[in-house]
């Protein structure tokens, strides 16, 4: 059914309801108006030719409208999908904003801390000084272990 | 014969199945992207009270920006997730 796709839609309902209206036609004709002469010599043709174009333009028909079902369904997909990046997109600027922001802060709150440590330098070193061991045990709770 | 196949083929085409309708996956946001800065063990020459607090404060720093990120992480998810299911 691919094919459809290359083929322009009021082309193909124009083909498709031609052939139902011909096959319609051939049907009435052979069944129904075998008492006109000309029609009389190719009834059994006239009954063949017309079952078999209702057949199928019926057939197309039924196709046609599948495709086009299906080409409404991939368009409101379509959209929805582009809504959907859009939205993503956005999501992603809010939320590197946040963070941005957050960390900033954070790193703000550290430095004055720190500065609040420097400035009261004296006062906390006055009474005491690390041994290697208090170090070495601080250090040993953040060195990374090795694997 | 060569009718034959090419008409078989023609009809064959009929079958193929084409998916046209793709989503990309969305993009984390930059800052998220960047691991966790590890924690900052203290020089061993530095032997005063005020320079293991120094270090503490860095390291916490690190610790709440590494929270941080874990957070907008989850948010992160959780929004994309919402997004995604409007979709269907």
């Amino acid at each position: 059914m691919w094919l459809l796709h290359f083929l322009p839609d009021s082309f193909l309902i124009w083909v498709i309801n031609g052939i139902c209206i011909a096959g319609a036609v051939s049907t009435v004709l052979g069944f129904f108006c075998g008492w006109i002469p000309f029609v009389g010599r190719w009834k059994l043709p006239l009954q063949l030719l017309g079952i078999a174009l209702l057949v199928a333009g019926v057939y197309f028909k039924g196709g046609y409208s599948t495709e086009m079902e299906w080409r409404e369904r991939v368009a409101e997909v379509e959209a929805k999908v582009k809504v959907a990046e859009a939205k993503a997109a956005k999501a992603n600027v809010v939320v590197q904003e946040k963070i941005v922001t957050k960390i900033v802060k954070i790193k703000e709150k550290a430095e004055a801390t720190k500065e609040n440590i420097r400035r009261n330098r004296e006062k906390i070193n006055a009474e005491c000084k690390l041994s290697d061991e208090a170090i070495a045990a601080y250090n040993s709770s953040i060195i990374k272990e090795k694997k | 014969m060569r009718n034959l196949f090419l008409a078989s083929v023609l009809l064959l085409t009929g079958c193929a199945t084409s998916v046209p309708v793709t989503m990309s996956f969305p993009q984390a946001p930059e800052a998220l992207s960047k691991p966790c800065d590890l924690l900052l063990p203290l020089d061993p020459s530095k032997r005063e009270l005020s320079d293991l607090l120094e270090n503490t404060t860095d390291n916490y720093a690190k610790a709440k920006e590494c929270h941080a990120k874990s957070k907008a992480w989850l948010e992160w998810y959780e929004t994309q997730r919402k997004i995604f299911e409007e979709v269907k």
